[in-house]
Parts: structure tokens; C-alpha cells; sequence
């Protein structure tokens, strides 16, 4: 196991449930179920028999805790019965294993001194056994179904040869010359001084080779027998390795971690005859169990869903795409698919999340060109546009320094520009001396595993906060609020709503009529602060507000975290119609990415800011050639306005006007196809007149690759001079034109 | 595709696009194809059954590799 790795030693998914760990023999009841559920009795009798040594004493005897210990009442001792009753094939197995020249006494041939004799001798160890008694069995030789138990015995060391030394008495273990002996003399027996020195997880004792164990300890019955297993596997331990600390996984575990189940269904199958279930009556009985476990992280999330993994799994997978990286990207894809939004770190009741092992695979692979760039290129040119040509760090007009700086984010500043204009106005109403930065908190380069532009990126926001007089930041967005306070941690940031909730809305802000649920952002875990200042102003605002199945510390991602769309578009797809499933009613987001992804998908949503500052509202979802037009016209505006900058606006004389149906728009979005990029492909086909004609359609195709991705058009002239495009596909494939 | 492709005209030549080995290079990876292209400037067509298709298949299965 991979030192490095946190889940294997951290993670309770697999660990023992309530019934296993109310089993004297810690019994893995599920498997053992999930055999009896398929109709393989003979193996679910060969795991039973192979956990308990004496299978027929065991289902005699065993008052069978796990029933009670069961959420479902399953009926595991009469399923256990079943499996004594109806495996076709229950002897015991021959090992074909080479004697072993160690020697053993066991004193004590009770049920606890045979279960050790037989374990230690089946495995070729030279096993002898001291009874006071003419034949093993102890006191169990006086029950009335003596015979079954007698017979169970013989049948359990049909293949194992040991040596019984009868009507013997041992007074001291000076005289015993054995490698490693077990003292089970049961109840009231000779412990020879050593049970106050004795471990009952390892059944070790304070002297070398010796172990101790059964009814001398106060076990009862099932538990002596259980000890008896556990001192030979330690015995053999310390035979091996010389250790008497017995190996971790050989100790009997009696609570289990697992959250019990509520409210399940207790309604057993009684057997038919009265006494023990048939093939079917078994079969049923086991239906009903509900495999207790821990799976709240993939109850969750769709990306373990879709992976059909549980994060010790996925954290496994990521490290070996990491190590092997260099030679070959398998696997890449599925770590990029990964959001890293944390959520999983929210439904887990130890709080361990996927986040921070995921974000250092997706830097490791990067570092190592194990990474796809098409997965990411769209976001970070996105990126890089809000950080270049878009970027704007300004004091207020007429200030050197500010107090605080609105810092709306890349998203909301292109998906609802009147947003920020009316933050910006409120916030200098508040605070005259409000700062504003137009860029992005760098997050798509995060999730890219681009750390070097990530860092760049901060750099670069890091240098005009320090020219503005380290501002605090107001953030929209609760992403670049968790991406500023992890990895700027000398600025000050504090969210607008925490700023409305507290001074109050602004005279503009308009009602919010009728039932909404709020979606919290994923980012938001880490702010519960702001979800309840979210409810507050949305009450405010006379919202009716219902409770969705993930919200406060288990909100979910939407589906846009991680900018997994590209490496995985069903699971992205899978995420975001879950997320909005959560309720039929219409949703209130105050996150642009929450909000975009679920009107792409259909679902009402507003941002909670249109109302709370009396912006205009955004219809519909923007295509993306829009969301950039948004951004730079943004920009323009505020120069302009708050400090007289006039910027030119693009010559658009020479710019070909498209005609392009909402349909198109859409798949274009879907496929992060800009309207700007089909502008020029059009424009290169015409000015260049390397295009296709298609005799049957008449339609003209053009193409040009652009970043990685070459895009297709189809389209036809207008007699207006504008060109209708009736059809747009892209590629990453690059091909040459020379022969 | 096929029905296509008979249809179609290279604007530049005026000639009708034939099957012709087209080369592709992704990810540092190279590999060939028919596929239309123009028999005098080269110039190529991919459908979009193709690049949906086959090609987006291609491309997943290089950015794995």
C-alpha cells in the first residue's frame, strides 16, 4: 500500500457493519449473504466454515447476536443453518502444504484449544494437545447433541494429524520444550501466572511464545472458540516473524463505524416448516439484506457513481495514473473528470475529500504532460481574456487606495454584466472609496493543473491588491472567495451578501414572488456564514423557501466544477439534471456557473443578486460568443463611466453578419464553439476561397483550425450580403492538406 | 459520407473532391486516411458523421494513450 495514499487508512467504506461486529468470529455475514442471495450455497457454507473452524458446533450453539445487532432483522443464524442444510459440498479441505518442523502445545482440549490445534496443525505445524480429559471436546462432550459436536471435530481434523496427550495434567510450562504453546484450560483452569499479563486482542501473554485464550478469560462459548482462531493466527505470527504483537487484522473488531440504517424494513421470512428455510425461503431472506456501509460520498456524487468507485478506489486509480504518466496517459481522462469540487469531503462523516488528491494529480500529470490540452483550452482562454485584454484593477474614481474592492469574478461579469454594474453602485454608495478588479481568481488554470499559470495568475491579482492598498474583497462568487482565501491567505475577502444581509438592500432590489429553493454553491461549504445570509436576504426579498436533499455543508456541484465537461460531457450531463432534479421548484443560485448550467438544462433559475440589487434580469442562457461580448462591453462601460477612459469599440463595418438559429446557438454552446470562431472560419472561406460547395444542399462548407480545434461550417450567402449557417462541427484531430 | 462526397466541389479548383490518402497528426501521434479531398490543391472534407463519430473516438483514445 501506497504510504502517500489517505483513504485506505482513513475511509470506513468496508469496514466491518453492526452484524459483523457483533460476531464472535467477526463473520463476513454481507458476503456470506450475497453468496446464499445468488443460490451458491457451497460457497457461502466454505467462507462460514472457514471463519468459525467447527461449523456444525458454531450453528448449534451460537445464540446468533447478529440478528439482533441487524437494522433489517435478517435472520442470519437460520440463514446460516440454510447453508449447513443445503451446501452439497462441505468437507473439509486438504492443503497440500509441506510440514513445518515448529512445534506447538495447546493445553486445554476444549473448544478453544481444538479451534487453535486444528487452525495450527491444518497449516503442517507439529500440534500436540494436553487434556486432563480421556478425549478432546471439554464440557462440550455434555451436551445433548454431544454426537454432532463429536462428529463435527473429526470431521474438522480429518486431514490434520496432531498428537493428544490425554488424562494429563501440566503443572508448569518449564518442562515443555514447544516453540509456541496456548494455555486454554477453561473456566477456573491453571493460567500459570500469566493472565494478568494477558493482551485479549492478540491473546499474547507477558512470556515469548506463549498465548493464552478460551474460558479462563470469561469468554463463553463462541467467544473461547473465537479466541482459539485468533491465538492460532497470531501463534503463527510469531512463529514466522518472531513478534508477539499479533497482526492487526487477525483481532476481533466489536464496534463498527458504519451509520446504522433508519428505518428499515424488519419484516422477516419465517421459514415454512418451522424450523429452517428452503432454497427459496433462504434466497428471499438474504434479498432482504441492505449490505450496510458507508456510502454517502457516492449517495452524492455523480463522478464515483458514474466510476463505479468509492474515493479509496479513485485515490488508488489517480496515484497509479500519476506514476505511470510518463509513458502512457491512461486513466488521464478519468482523473480530469474528477470536479474536485470537495462535496465528497461534505457528505463524509470524517470530512476526508477527494479535492486536494485530485487537484495534485491533475498538477502532476500537467508537469508531465500526461494531461489532454482540448480538455481545457476553451476555459483557459477564457481565462486568459478576463486576465488580459478584459483586465481592469482600479480605485474608486478620485482615491490612490481602497478599504474594500469589488472583485466580481470572471463568470458573473459575462453572464450578468448589469450585476456588477449595480454592485459596484451599491457598494461605492456603502464605502466611497470601493476599489473594483475585472479578472478572474484563477481558478480554470486550477483545475487544468496548470499551477504555473494558476500562480501567475495570482501574481498578478496579488500585485494590483498591494497597489490598491490591500483592499478587502467583496467577492460574487464563492469559488474565487475559496480560491483567494486558500491560496492568497494575506487577503482580507468577504462576500456581498454578507454585505446586503448586514446593510441592507438597496432601494432598487425587487420582490421575489412565489416558492424557490436555494442551490448553494459547492464553494459555499466552506462559507455557511453566506448561505445564511443568502436565506436571509432571499426571505428579505419575500422569497417562500424550501430545504433541498444537498444543501448547507453537503452542497453538491452543479456539474461546471472542475470544467469536467470537455474529459466527460454524460457525466457532466448526469450532474447537473441530478442537481437540478432536487426539487420541482425554481431555483435561486448566487453562483453565474449554478445559474448558466441549469437554464442550459431547462431548470428555472435566477441569481439572487438580480433581485437583491435590482439588476436587469438575464433570459435564457447566453451563447458564448455573447458572454464574451458581455465581458469586454462591461469593461467599456465602467471605464467610461466611473473614470472617463474611453475605449473604442471594434470596427465593426468589415464584420460579416451571420444569421444563426437558437437551435445552432445552443449546439454551438454545447460544443464551445463561439459565434466569432464560426465568423472566421466564414470569413477565411470567402477571403481566401478555399471552401466546398455541395451540389445537392448548396450549401458552402468552410474550415479553419483555431487553438487545437478545427471547426466546421456550413453555410450559404444571403442576398443581403449576410451568410446563414445551417450547420457548425469541430474536430481536435489535425490533418494536413500536403500530399 | 459517400453519397456526398460525389456532390462535392472544390470552389478554388472547380473539380469535384475524389478519395485520396489524407494525413492526420494528434497529440504526437500520426496516422492515415481516405477521405475526399481535392485532387489538384488538396483541400479536404470531413463530414460531420465523421469528426462526431469515428474521429471523436480516435481523439479520446490518443488522449488516453
Amino acid at each position: 500500500m501506497d504510504e502517500k495514499l489517505i483513504f485506505p487508512s482513513q475511509c470506513i467504506q468496508g469496514t466491518p457493519p453492526a452484524c459483523s461486529c457483533s460476531c464472535p468470529f467477526n463473520l463476513d455475514i454481507k458476503s456470506m449473504i450475497e453468496r446464499i442471495k445468488s443460490g451458491n450455497f457451497n460457497a457461502a457454507y466454505r467462507l462460514f466454515a472457514n471463519r468459525v473452524v467447527f461449523p456444525e458446533t458454531v450453528g448449534l450453539l451460537c445464540p446468533a447476536p447478529c440478528k439482533t445487532a441487524c437494522c433489517a432483522d435478517i435472520q442470519i443464524g437460520l440463514l446460516e443453518k440454510a447453508c449447513l442444510d443445503l451446501a452439497a459440498r462441505k468437507g473439509p479441505i486438504k492443503y497440500a502444504l509441506p510440514e513445518k518442523d515448529q512445534t506447538v502445545a495447546v493445553i486445554g482440549s476444549g473448544i478453544s484449544g481444538l479451534a487453535c490445534a486444528r487452525q495450527l496443525s491444518a497449516k503442517k505445524y507439529r500440534v500436540t494437545i494436553f487434556s486432563q480429559e480421556r478425549e478432546p471436546g471439554g464440557s462440550l462432550l455434555c451436551h445433548p447433541h454431544a454426537d454432532l459436536i463429536r462428529s463435527d471435530i473429526a470431521e474438522q481434523f480429518r486431514y490434520c494429524d496432531y498428537h493428544f496427550v490425554g488424562e494429563t495434567e501440566i503443572a508448569s510450562l518449564d518442562g515443555l520444550n514447544f516453540d509456541a504453546v496456548y494455555i486454554a484450560t477453561g473456566s477456573g483452569g491453571n493460567d500459570f501466572g500469566l493472565l494478568s499479563s494477558w493482551d485479549p486482542q492478540s491473546m499474547a501473554t507477558g512470556q515469548t511464545g506463549v498465548f493464552l485464550g478460551g474460558s479462563i478469560t470469561g469468554a463463553d462459548k463462541m467467544e473461547a472458540l473465537s479466541q482459539g482462531i485468533t491465538a492460532a493466527a497470531n501463534m503463527e505470527y510469531y512463529l514466522q516473524t518472531g513478534m508477539m504483537s499479533g497482526q492487526p487484522s487477525a483481532a476481533i473488531v466489536k464496534e463498527s463505524l458504519i451509520p446504522p440504517r433508519e428505518n428499515a424494513d424488519r419484516t422477516s421470512i419465517i421459514p415454512g416448516n418451522g424450523a429452517g428455510y428452503t432454497e427459496r425461503e433462504a434466497k428471499d431472506e438474504a434479498s432482504r439484506c441492505l449490505m450496510c456501509d458507508c456510502t454517502l460520498c457516492r449517495d452524492g456524487c455523480e463522478y464515483l457513481k458514474y466510476y463505479h468507485v468509492f474515493p479509496r478506489v479513485a485515490e488508488e486509480k489517480a496515484s497509479k495514473v500519476v506514476q505511470r504518466s510518463l509513458w502512457k496517459h491512461e486513466g488521464a481522462r478519468e482523473v480530469f473528470a474528477c470536479g474536485a469540487c470537495g462535496s465528497c469531503g461534505g457528505f463524509c462523516p470524517r470530512h476526508l475529500s477527494l479535492e486536494d488528491i485530485m487537484l495534485q494529480a491533475k498538477a502532476d500529470l500537467f508537469d508531465v504532460n500526461g494531461f489532454p490540452p482540448p480538455l481545457h483550452e476553451y476555459f483557459i482562454n477564457d481565462m486568459n481574456n478576463a486576465m488580459g485584454e478584459c483586465y481592469v484593477a482600479k480605485a474608486a474614481p478620485g482615491h490612490q487606495t481602497a478599504s474594500c474592492l469589488l472583485f466580481p469574478g470572471c463568470q458573473i461579469s459575462q453572464t450578468a454584466p448589469d450585476i456588477t454594474e449595480t454592485a459596484y453602485a451599491y457598494l461605492l454608495g456603502l464605502y466611497p472609496d470601493t476599489g473594483l478588479i475585472l479578472g478572474c481568481c484563477g481558478v480554470p488554470a486550477l483545475w487544468a493543473g496548470d499551477r504555473k499559470l494558476f500562480h501567475e495568475t495570482l501574481a498578478k491579482l496579488g500585485s494590483s491588491l498591494l497597489q490598491l492598498g490591500s483592499p478587502t474583497l467583496i467577492t460574487l462568487c464563492s469559488t474565487c472567495r475559496k480560491t483567494i482565501d486558500r491560496y492568497l491567505p494575506d487577503v482580507k475577502t468577504r462576500s456581498i451578501y454578507q454585505v446586503l444581509a448586514e446593510k441592507g438592500l438597496p432601494a432598487a432590489a425587487y420582490p421575489i414572488n412565489g416558492r424557490f429553493d436555494i442551490f448553494d454553491p459547492c464553494a459555499s461549504r466552506e462559507y455557511p456564514e453566506d448561505q445564511l445570509a443568502v436565506r436571509k436576504i432571499a426571505r428579505e426579498l419575500g422569497a417562500g423557501l424550501g430545504v433541498l436533499e444537498y444543501e448547507g455543508e453537503q452542497a453538491r456541484c452543479c456539474g461546471m466544477g472542475g470544467h469536467i465537461f470537455p474529459a466527460n460531457k454524460q457525466l457532466a450531463v448526469n450532474t447537473v439534471k441530478r442537481a437540478a432534479a432536487m426539487s420541482d421548484h425554481p431555483y435561486l443560485a448566487y453562483c453565474a456557473n449554478c445559474r448558466n448550467l441549469f437554464t442550459s438544462v431547462g431548470k428555472q433559475c435566477r441569481h439572487i443578486l438580480e433581485f437583491a440589487l435590482g439588476a436587469e434580469p438575464v433570459a435564457g442562457m447566453p451563447h458564448i460568443s455573447q458572454l464574451r461580448e458581455n465581458r469586454r462591453r462591461l469593461r467599456r462601460k465602467l471605464l467610461q463611466r466611473y473614470w472617463g477612459e474611453v475605449v473604442e469599440e471594434p470596427m465593426e463595418t468589415n464584420e460579416l453578419k451571420l444569421r444563426i438559429s437558437p437551435e445552432l446557438y445552443h449546439k454551438m454552446n454545447w460544443h464551445l464553439i463561439a459565434e466569432e470562431e464560426v465568423r472566421l472560419v466564414i470569413q477565411n472561406g470567402e477571403t481566401t476561397g478555399k471552401k466546398l460547395y455541395h451540389q445537392d444542399t448548396g450549401l458552402f462548407t468552410s474550415s479553419l483550425k483555431i487553438g487545437m480545434v478545427t471547426c466546421w461550417v456550413d453555410y450559404f450567402p444571403e442576398d443581403d450580403g449576410s451568410y446563414t449557417v445551417a450547420n457548425v462541427y469541430s474536430h481536435r484531430i489535425s490533418f494536413t492538406e500536403e500530399r | 459520407m459517400e453519397d456526398r462526397e460525389s456532390a462535392i466541389i472544390c470552389v478554388q479548383c472547380q473539380i469535384p473532391l475524389k478519395l485520396e490518402t489524407v494525413r492526420f497528426a494528434y497529440l504526437g501521434h500520426e496516422f492515415t486516411q481516405d477521405l475526399p479531398r481535392c485532387p489538384k490543391c488538396g483541400q479536404v472534407f470531413i463530414s460531420e458523421a465523421l469528426a462526431t463519430g469515428k474521429m471523436a473516438e480516435v481523439e479520446e483514445m490518443m488522449e488516453e494513450k
